[in-house]
């Protein structure tokens, strides 16, 4: 089992190597990010100072500033796999992996994961830095670094094996961008990008707490701010039951698709 | 007014041609708003007296922007202005008897744009049904346009000069249309003094407020006269940008 994963291991590796020759260029041009955190310093030091609160959804205001730091770079690190899926099936290119010993959905999601995790790490970096500046420097407790690496490595698979599941409906439609801005969105609001779920009214808190999207977003970034290995674990394995429910729904997609497929020419 | 009108029917006929692509952008743009509004709606819902402003100003500046984008697009090629000067597009205008600043800015309309204009346009009539108010709205749209279209020729035109006035016109802009999504009263310090000047978003966020909610109509004045200031900066540096500006050895034979 372990061995017929160094394929997809080694494909990751590759992804992120190549992706660290572009990490100088991908931080120059950071300027949005840059734009959107000094924005929302702006607004939340003032929204804490003139609501007189301590404490908002959980959160103290500079807390709140580290995760929206960390939502940031997770969901800006997101590469357009979905694109490649779609472009693959579209030109008829997914007929050739039929034949070669991998799973596509799985060496997908290692290309892509590779790729992610050099955008995210240089994300990060630069939002830390702004940050820094802006509001002085965070130390998480370094305890929970490992978990944390964990837990972001999960939300990110299963970011991707939705995105790759979304590809996978080019065997049906002929443009799956729609399919993909519903995604992106609900998880951009439900998913806690922009505000914490914690700080949504009763029934919007339940709809989130009903979706996947919150252990893709808001989950890792808030372990980032509340250091709580307790906390980490139970995430930790739920993260784990939604990337084997994610990957069989995205299974089943495929192969479904792939019972449909006509390739013409050569 | 005939190149603007024969241009005009050429790309509504374009339009016709890719409806299903261009309502799934429209779609997308709309679902993008709604997102924001919902949490804005959120916002205000949490803290209601957080400033004078409730969901309804918030709601007031996405649509002026919204609306104002759309008149834009009419000129759709002001975004694109680096690429048609770098990309061996700009001598097809150049050889024609007409303005080539004009032609090009007409050449390409992005008319679906339009649709979600009258939408946002729509839903400002349901929430704010007061004549004064809606004749405000659509003042205030059309000098937040203007003031969108200069700040973009400026920096289009940049790129007879500099070869990165793509990626530097790129993220401007990205700033101006974030900062103008937000009310202003968040910004502090030398952040308040940016958003009246280098980047003007203040222009389109809180003068409209100003205009429609408190008729301040003195801002009128200084909304328009900013405008006009603007593109005129715009027209100079692109014609300067001419005289200094040399053909390469790409030609492109069709207008884009």
């Amino acid at each position: 089992m372990l061995k017929s994963m160094d394929k997809y291991v080694a494909a990751a590796a590759l992804s992120a190597k190549n992706y660290l020759a572009y990490v100088s260029e991908m931080i120059f041009r950071s300027g949005f990010l840059v734009v959107i955190l000094f924005v929302f310093v702006n607004l939340w030091t003032v929204t804490y100072s003139r609501a007189g609160a301590e404490i908002i959804a959980g959160f103290d205001l500079r807390k709140m500033l580290w995760y929206l730091v960390f939502t940031e770079s997770i969901v800006i690190s997101r590469p357009r796999v979905h694109l490649k899926v779609e472009e693959d099936i579209r030109t008829g290119a997914v007929s050739y992996t039929l034949a070669r010993p991998y799973n596509y959905l799985l060496f997908q999601l290692s290309v892509s994961f590779g790729e992610r995790m050099v955008r995210f790490i240089s994300t990060l970096i630069v939002g830390y830095a702004v940050m820094t500046v802006m509001v002085g420097p965070y130390f998480p407790d370094l305890s929970i670094l490992p978990f944390l690496t964990v837990t972001v490595a999960l939300a990110m698979m299963a970011d991707l094996i939705g995105m790759i599941t979304i590809g996978f409906l080019a065997f049906w439609v002929e443009d799956v961008s729609p399919f993909f801005l519903v995604y992106s969105r609900l998880q951009m609001l439900l998913g806690g990008m922009i505000v914490p779920i914690t700080l949504f009214p009763h029934f919007l808190r339940k709809l989130s707490e009903w979706l996947p999207f919150r252990f893709m977003v808001y989950a890792p970034a808030k372990l980032f701010v509340n250091c709580d290995i307790y906390q980490a674990l139970s995430l930790m394995a739920e993260q784990i039951i939604l990337c084997v429910l994610l990957f069989l729904i995205g299974m089943s997609v495929y192969r479904m698709g792939v019972k449909r497929l006509d390739v013409n020419g050569g | 007014m005939g190149l603007f009108l024969g241009y005009l029917y050429i790309n509504a006929k374009g339009l016709l041609e890719y409806k299903v692509s261009s309502l799934i952008a429209l779609f997308g743009s709309l679902l993008n708003s709604a997102i924001w509004l919902v949490f804005w709606w959120v916002f205000f819902k949490r803290f209601p007296n957080i400033s004078e402003w409730q969901f309804v100003h918030l709601f007031t500046i996405w649509a002026v922007l919204n609306v104002a984008l759309a008149l834009v697009s009419v000129f759709y090629n002001v975004y694109k202005l680096p690429a048609i000067i770098n990309e061996g597009k700009l001598e097809y205008y150049l050889v024609r008897p007409k303005n080539a600043l004009f032609h090009l800015l007409v050449a390409r309309m992005q008319l679906i744009d339009l649709l979600e204009a009258a939408i946002w346009f729509i839903s400002f009539i349901i929430l704010k049904p007061e004549l004064p108010a809606i004749l405000l709205f659509l003042l205030m749209s059309v000098i937040s346009a203007a003031i969108i279209h200069g700040f973009l020729l400026i920096l289009g035109s940049l790129g007879f000069f500099l070869k990165s006035a793509d990626g530097i016109g790129t993220e401007l802009y990205n700033a101006l249309i974030t900062f103008s999504t937000y009310p202003n009263w968040i910004f502090q310090g030398a952040a308040k003094w940016i958003i009246f000047t280098v980047i003007p978003a203040g222009f389109i966020s809180y003068v409209p407020v100003q205009v429609i909610y408190n008729r301040a109509y003195l801002w009128i004045l200084g909304g328009l006269g900013f405008g006009i200031l603007l593109n005129i900066i715009g027209c100079v540096v692109f014609s300067r940008g001419l005289k200094y500006f040399e053909t390469g050895s790409t030609f492109v034979l069709k207008a884009d």
